[in-house]
């Protein structure tokens, strides 16, 4: 029976229990029985060695039966495929049928529609109300609809789920086919899918993609519909897409045709799509400001938003092999998750994007904490994995790790790791140590920041014992004490850190500071130097801040550690936040081999300076004269 | 409730459809209303029919071949292996006798 039969309805249905179409004993068991049955005449001949000669005739007879039944199940099985057939397109027709009357009001009569044959249905839809008409087919799929008269074929019928996507890619597509030169609107467009259409003009076959439900997303948005579709001239022979979503290349695009508006300034826009999520993004600085989902699940799409905001947002050089991440592969990586949707991310919430190259082969994955992206990891031989920064979401430090070593490096505005002086000066020879603490000031704006600098950067040696050699490490039993200014310890440079003890550290963190406008002092505690400053808060209340070999420390909360609120609040006296900021020497750490008790002595602290290379200063202050917004 | 039972029983039995679309089908006929489902009750019953003719016919030649391999079988058994028996027997006859005869003449 072919696929184009048509059955003729039963007049009632069978009873149950009489034979059931599923199964058929001797369907079963033929091919058994015959086995059997030659295997029992095979040993009847063997015992008669005079009837040998039967075997072979046997075996003829047996394959003659053998290819009897094969054609026979040949035949069965094609009436059973062909039934299939027929049964899908019954089901679809009946699936079809039920979607078109969803759409056009179940009051709607459908009639009967022959093969090769369609039928027209007017109806309205949308805000303010505009007629559509709908050309159906025999199956009840759409084979094209007219908005306000306009034509749109579909290259292959679409669905009735798949009209609201279609007449809105669609009204938007009419407006902007305007804009091809010679366009007349009586030429119909055609649509392949629900969001590319495509019309030839003059023999010049033009594509319209509309951006709504493409990636170019947000990055097109205009009041004016026209001109959220891009228009391109279609050259050469075009590949069918294959099921994913890479579409663009696989096509033959000559040019970007149409004045699409791809916003290049640099201000944040907000896109909403039906209370599901939120995006914020800066288009003209091409990153992911902040991204979050207000509730419930967002669908692939706008996910993909996000996504691709991320690949815009992860430079090129971070990548290792050169690997970039396209909006492509975005999308598809969204595709990946759980049928598309995903879930609300809350505050503390850790979710992970996992991306995919277009060829499917896994790259990395993004973390997200809350709505903010805590870290991007790509995978490979070294792996690297680059942490943002939580408060301005920008990429703070890179940690490569492959072969037993693991490398921490900052992160510099345009995306670059920092390496120390003496390789950056490599690549650029024209670097001083000026512009290079001009470089690291505009980069270590935030106090984690400033914690990976003093762990990437700093190498903690002994001053030289000897006063004639004073930049030969010495050791903890035997060594002196020379004060380096900045611009040595940044020369000094021993496997990409900088070599120094504790008021090396201090006064280069200093003199960076200075750069970015900031006093702070160079504390002396005994066997120990600190770069600290203390800031008056609007409350009246005093917070004392330190950055030395111990990392960043506020109040004696320091970073990486669990905050002690208490702290946090702040003190009465200046005294008393410097007094915090010391509490941690009560331990040993890096420069202080032993613990010490300090705490400031009848208001009055020692501060030090390097007028000049080489010679120290040191002057006793009061406390208060540490406050840098008296 | 009664049509939409006999529906999915229906669904259950299909001998074409496989089991993921058979899970499609579940799932959408729950929603679908009761005039509705019962076309789609058409539907199966139409396919239920068609394969039970599929499945007489595909038995119909099943019995032919089978009574075909039956007389095969018969032909082997009662026909052509006897025959073999009997002529293998005339032939050792055969040989004896001319053993026989060539022992004698030794004798003489």
């Amino acid at each position: 029976m072919g696929a184009g039969e048509k059955f003729e309805k039963p007049e009632k249905p069978q009873e149950k229990g009489k034979t059931s179409p599923e199964k058929s004993v001797i369907v079963d068991d033929f091919e058994q029985f015959l086995l059997e049955t030659k295997k029992r005449i095979e040993e009847k001949i063997q015992k008669n060695p005079d009837a040998k000669r039967l075997m072979g005739l046997l075996d003829k007879k047996i394959a003659g039966i053998q290819e009897k039944y094969a054609v026979i199940k040949e035949k069965y099985d094609e009436q059973k495929d062909g039934l299939r057939a027929v049964v899908e397109v019954m089901l679809s027709r009946f699936e079809n049928q039920t979607d078109l009357l969803a759409l056009l009001g179940k009051d709607q009569e459908l009639p009967e529609i022959p093969e090769g044959e369609s039928r027209f249905f007017m109806f309205y839809t949308g805000k303010p109300a505009q007629p559509v008409e709908l050309q159906v087919n025999s199956l009840f799929q759409m084979e094209g609809m007219s908005i306000e008269g306009k034509k749109i074929n579909f290259r292959k019928p679409l669905n009735a789920k798949s009209f609201q996507s279609a007449f809105d890619n669609g009204k938007i597509a009419l407006l902007a086919a305007r804009k091809i030169p010679g366009f007349q609107p009586d030429v119909p467009l055609v649509a392949e899918g629900t969001s590319r259409f495509f019309v030839t003009v003059k023999n010049v076959q033009y594509e319209i993609v509309s951006a709504e439900t493409l990636y170019a997303g947000p990055r097109f948005s205009s009041d004016d519909p026209a001109e959220r579709a891009k228009i391109f001239i279609v050259e050469g022979e075009e590949k069918q897409k294959e099921g994913g979503i890479d579409v663009v290349k696989k096509r033959q695009l000559k040019k970007l045709y149409s004045s699409v508006t791809e916003k290049k300034s640099s201000t944040t826009e907000t896109v909403e799509g039906d209370d599901d999520f939120t995006i914020e993004y800066k288009s003209g600085m091409n990153t992911v400001d902040r991204s979050h989902y207000h509730e419930g699940l967002c669908d692939a799409q706008s996910l993909s938003l996000v996504g691709a905001g991320i690949a815009d947002h992860v430079d090129r050089t971070m990548l290792p092999n050169g690997m970039y991440i396209s909006v492509s592969s975005v999308l598809f990586m969204t595709e990946q998750m759980d049928e598309g949707k995903m879930r609300k991310v809350g505050d503390k919430e850790i979710r992970s994007i996992f991306m995919f190259s277009s060829d499917k082969k896994p790259l990395g994955r993004v973390s997200y904490q809350g709505g903010k992206i805590d870290f991007i990891s790509f995978l490979g031989d070294p792996k690297k994995t680059v942490f943002y920064d939580p408060d301005d979401q920008r990429p703070m430090y890179s940690v490569t790790e492959g072969k037993g070593v693991k490398i921490k490096r900052l992160i510099g505005l345009n995306g670059e790791e920092v390496a120390d002086y003496q390789t950056e000066k490599k690549k650029n020879p024209k670097l001083t140590t000026q512009t290079y603490l001009w470089m690291l000031s505009a980069i270590l704006n935030t106090p984690k920041k400033w914690q990976i600098f003093v762990e990437q950067f700093m190498q903690y040696v002994y001053d030289s014992e000897d006063p004639d050699s004073p930049l030969t490490p010495g050791t903890k039993e035997k060594h002196g004490d020379y004060w380096q200014s900045p611009d040595e310890t940044l020369q000094r440079v021993k496997n990409g850190q900088c070599l120094g003890d504790c008021d090396d550290y201090a006064f280069l963190i200093q003199a960076i500071m200075q750069k970015q406008g900031r006093k702070t002092y160079i504390v002396a505690v005994p066997n120990h130097a600190i770069c600290a400053w203390i800031e008056k808060k609007p409350n009246g209340k005093y917070d004392a801040f330190s950055v030395c070999t111990f990392g960043y420390d506020r109040n004696g909360n320091r970073l990486g550690e669990l905050p002690d609120p208490t702290k946090e609040a702040g003190y009465d006296t200046p005294e008393q936040a410097l007094n915090a900021v010391f509490k941690k020497y009560e331990k040993p750490g890096l420069g202080v081999d032993e613990a010490i008790h300090y705490r400031v002595e009848k208001g009055y602290v020692e501060i030090l300076s390097i007028p000049k290379k080489g010679k120290g200063q040191a002057q006793m202050v009061r406390v208060e004269d540490l406050v840098i917004n008296p | 409730m009664k049509s939409l039972k006999r529906l999915i029983g229906l669904i259950q039995k299909s001998p074409t459809l496989s089991k993921e679309r058979k899970g499609h089908l579940y799932d959408a006929v729950e929603n679908l209303p009761p005039e509705r489902s019962l076309d789609l009750v058409d539907i199966f019953l139409v396919e239920r029919n068609e394969m039970k003719k599929i499945d007489d016919d595909y038995q119909i030649s099943l019995k032919a071949l089978e009574q075909e391999m039956l007389g095969l079988v018969d032909d082997f058994e009662h026909r052509m292996l006897p025959d073999a028996a009997k002529k293998a027997e005339k032939k050792t006859k055969k040989a004896d006798l001319k053993s026989a005869e060539k022992i004698l003449k030794q004798i003489d």
